[in-house]
């Protein structure tokens, strides 16, 4: 039987239902939500992934370094 | 008549084909179906879906042809694609965000770099530090663009790749390793493989300062080997702690020409007594070469020697001839496992 992982994906379009749901859509709206790793403002233009850590969320621009960081810390983690 | 028997044997070897490789075909719908995403945005779900799993899951598809390691395909799954829907966004979870088609290939260069980090040898890389790993992730990410999404390899090289190896000397370091080790062909088939079965083992104790070091020493062995000139001689073995793999050439012009069959199913045995794990016989591909080994092969079986046959294929590699000179040819290569020598369960 062959192992199947999932990719949680979201569409640009839906964005706004995700980000409403999570009650940050009027601060990501108004430029106030920051990458956790680089504090770079993230709007829908250099948005790479949310993650939701212990019900606080966490987003990650879409430049390497932050990408690996993010990886990094979610391994670390999973590890614990 | 003919015509009917003609049109039906194509219709059966189409069949057989779409049965044979489901991801192909899945990759292709995706592909096919983006311009219908462009008439009704609703079809652009539907493409965008079909055409980063097939992909992925055909890269993956491919790579399990070479060795007998199994791999996790992916699922994409969409959060808040329905109106109606009942957002979930469970603790732990991460959402990745995809854009139109017009942005298909930076969808795919970020869908495809987070399977390599977080689906792709998962388990082996728990072990590993931070730039081991990084360097694993993206070269086995480039390999996999340049595989299946040409397009994309540009913008993950310029946008990922070469910020992340210029950040880091030792990432770079491990990169021109994997560069010489692929050149070979092996490093799907044999690193990847190694790194798989180690992946596998039960550590009753924390060691990864030793699985690390072990690597290394393994990333250098296969290096040396993929930079070796015809007929030199570098080490064949690698005895580590918790790997131990040897690779051989059985079919050099001396053993053809003095037809050393005997000869060479002993330094085969030898390997096997000496508890490898894994045996990869390479060696040129052409017909007189490939008879050889496979006679050495069966003799070893023959001989009711307790080893597996795994894989029995044929890559391109580049080698070095007696002048330095880089040289493309076919390799043949066959995978040898010694089920009495795998211990998976260790202590340190």
């Amino acid at each position: 039987m062959t192992e199947k992982s999932t990719i949680n994906t979201i569409h640009e379009r839906d964005l706004d239902k995700l980000l409403n749901k999570i009650e940050l859509k009027e601060d990501f709206i108004n430029k106030k939500v920051k990458c956790r790793f680089c504090e770079k403002i993230v709007d829908i233009n250099n948005l790479y992934a949310i993650s939701n850590d212990n019900g606080s969320y966490i987003f990650i621009c879409d430049s390497i370094e932050c990408i690996n960081k993010f990886f990094e810390y979610s391994d670390n983690k999973n590890k614990k | 008549m003919i015509n009917i028997i003609l049109t039906s044997g194509f219709w059966i070897v189409l069949i057989i084909f779409f049965v044979k490789n489901p991801e192909k075909v899945e990759k292709w719908i995706g592909i096919l179906s983006r311009f219908l995403g462009f008439i009704c945005k609703k079809y652009e779900y539907f493409s965008i879906k079909h055409e980063v799993q097939g992909k992925i899951n055909s890269f993956v598809a491919n790579l399990e042809e070479n060795t007998v390691a199994k791999f996790s395909r992916v699922i994409i799954k969409w959060t808040a694609s329905k109106d109606e829907e009942d957002i979930e966004f469970n603790d732990l979870e991460t959402v990745i965000l995809m854009r139109d088609n017009k942005h298909v290939n930076k969808n795919f260069v970020h869908a495809a770099y987070f399977y390599t980090s977080k689906v792709f040898l998962s388990k082996a890389k728990k072990h590993l530090p931070v730039n081991l790993k990084t360097s694993l992730d993206l070269f086995t990410t480039d390999k996999l663009l340049k595989k299946e999404s040409k397009g994309a390899v540009d913008q993950f090289e310029k946008d990922f790749f070469i910020k992340e190896m210029d950040s880091s000397a030792e990432i770079k370091n491990y990169i021109k390793k994997y560069i010489n080790i692929d050149r070979l062909g092996i490093y799907f088939p044999v690193f990847i493989q190694e790194l798989n079965f180690l992946g596998k083992k039960v550590f009753l104790e924390d060691n990864s300062r030793e699985v690390t070091e072990e690597i290394n020493q393994l990333i250098d062995f296969l290096e040396t080997r993929a930079n070796r000139e015809v007929g030199e001689l570098v080490p064949e073995t690698f005895a580590g702690k918790f790997t131990k793999c040897s690779i051989k050439v059985v079919a050099s012009k001396t053993s053809r020409l003095f037809n050393q069959v005997d000869e060479q199913k002993e330094r085969i045995l030898k390997a096997i007594k000496n508890g490898c794990e894994n045996i990869y016989i390479m060696g040129d591909a052409e017909d007189e070469s490939r008879n050889f080994v496979d006679r050495v092969i069966k003799d070893l079986i023959m001989d009711k020697i307790k080893i597996s046959i795994e894989k029995r294929v044929v890559f391109d590699s580049e080698i070095y001839t007696h002048d330095g000179k880089r040289k493309k040819v076919k390799t043949y290569f066959i995978h040898i496992n010694n089920p009495l020598a795998i211990d998976n369960i260790r202590i340190k």
